[in-house]
């Protein structure tokens, strides 16, 4: 699984840095371990270029020129792209680190770096990102489910969600439990949930959506 | 000298960490056995760019490595102004710049190292010329003059350039800061150093009357020289 080959969907390695030597160097590393690497000189190239569809994980040094490693950073939250980021710099400077994993970094590491540690960390980054997509799409699909519910269907499914027995919800909405268990499976069937637990779970889901990515 | 220290780590890690990576992407290739020759001989070449990059930022530094060394002995400073121009006339006669020479009569001797010394005026008359380098010929010059402040000999360096913004002016003496396309950032920073390291200091201001910027240092007196040479 350590293999990047191996991975369904191909992911590329983003190494934005000012210098040409250390992201062209970066470049012939992470080649030799048969990563797909694009390297921009700068934060703004890489928004230019970066439409967020591309899975894969960001190596940003802090200090750069112009717009900074923490304000790219920023972009990408705001966007709400998944892309994990990992912060490099020459600096030995606590604060900055500490802005850098506030603003989302998973990673901070101090220039000169091991070189297994960094291909470590960004293997990493490349499964957390796989993680990410599925968590997004599995969402994406529970969301869709959940919108073709009709307004009783979803009345009846918060019931059940809150725990209660079939006859409390048919007395609370005037109906025959007859009714709530057709009801029931219909919402079984359109959420594509095998069980009430994983019912409850899409429910939740749903709920969390907002500090999905935390 | 410890941000002098933060600097050149930050300067030396950037071609360090570009050696690093690609010896190890070589190694990788060559234990893989996925490496070409053609490959893997120009990334050899860059490790020797990488090296050569730091070795010129070492260099860069002698001036400032070598500055403990010699014993400080009482100097003239008009032999050594003497000895500076000798070096930076031509330059300054190329870029059509004159330089007034105004020595306080009866000098006072001072204590030092006369390379280092030199070294400093040196730097301060090319950057004081390079300056000028937009200004018409006719206003391009440089006004030195010596002068004693109680125990202080004073050397000023005064250019009649566009001056500079308020932001830059305070950051020259920082370590890597520079405002020219192919500088390192290291000449006043050394600069400051070595006359640091002779009990003086070294500052930079803009002229009170008419444009431009001098920079002014002072080094201390030899006190048993009353007399004059």
């Amino acid at each position: 699984m350590n293999d990047p080959k191996v991975m369904k969907e191909r992911q590329t390695v983003f190494v934005v840095d000012d210098d040409e030597a250390a992201r062209e160097s970066l470049r012939w590393l992470l080649e030799s371990v048969g990563h797909h690497v694009n390297c921009p000189a700068s934060a703004r190239e890489f928004l230019e270029s970066y439409d967020g569809s591309e899975p894969g994980c960001l190596v940003l040094d802090v200090r750069m020129p112009g717009m900074s490693g923490l304000e790219l950073q920023n972009h990408l939250i705001e966007r709400g792209w998944c892309l994990p980021v990992i912060v490099v710099t020459g600096h030995g400077d606590v604060p900055m680190a500490v802005r850098a994993m506030k603003a989302g970094a998973i990673d901070f590491l101090q220039k000169p770096y091991n070189d297994q540690t960094l291909l470590d960390r960004i293997q990493q980054a490349l499964e957390l990102c796989s993680q990410r997509r599925q968590n997004r799409s599995e969402l994406a699909l529970i969301r869709a489910n959940h919108d073709h519910l009709t307004q009783r269907e979803r009345e009846v499914a918060e019931r059940v969600v809150a725990g209660k027995a079939n006859k409390v919800i048919a007395i609370e909405l005037g109906l025959s439990p007859k009714t709530i268990e057709v009801y029931c499976a219909n919402v079984m069937f359109k959420m594509q949930a095998h069980s009430l637990s994983e019912l409850v779970q899409m429910w939740m889901r749903l709920h969390v959506e907002a500090g999905e990515l935390s | 000298m410890g941000e002098m220290a933060s600097g050149l780590a930050h300067e030396l890690n950037q071609p360090l960490a570009a050696i690093a990576n690609y010896s190890h992407g070589c190694l990788r290739r060559i234990r893989s056995g996925t490496g070409t020759v053609d490959d893997l001989t120009r990334a050899i070449e860059q490790v020797c760019n990488q090296a050569d990059r730091a070795a010129e930022i070492i260099r860069s530094l002698r001036g400032f490595v070598n500055k403990a060394d010699s014993p400080h002995q009482p100097q003239d400073i008009r032999d050594i102004v003497h000895e500076a121009i000798l070096i930076v006339g031509p330059e300054a006669r190329t870029h059509e710049v004159e330089i007034n020479l105004k020595f306080m009569p009866d000098m006072p001797r001072f204590m030092g190292n006369a390379i280092q010394i030199e070294q400093v005026i040196l730097n301060l008359i090319r950057n004081a010329v390079e300056a000028m380098s937009n200004m018409p010929p006719v206003l391009r010059r440089i006004d030195l003059r010596t002068s004693i402040e109680g125990n202080m000999a004073v050397v000023e360096v005064r250019d009649f350039g566009p001056g500079l913004p308020h932001e830059t002016l305070a950051r020259i003496f920082d370590p890597f800061f520079t405002t020219k396309m192919t500088g390192m950032g290291m000449g006043l920073p050394i600069c400051r150093s070595i006359v640091e390291a002779h009990g003086g200091t070294l500052s930079a201001f803009h002229n009170e009357k008419g444009c431009g910027l001098t920079v002014r240092f002072t080094l201390r007196r030899a006190m048993e020289e009353t007399l004059h040479e």
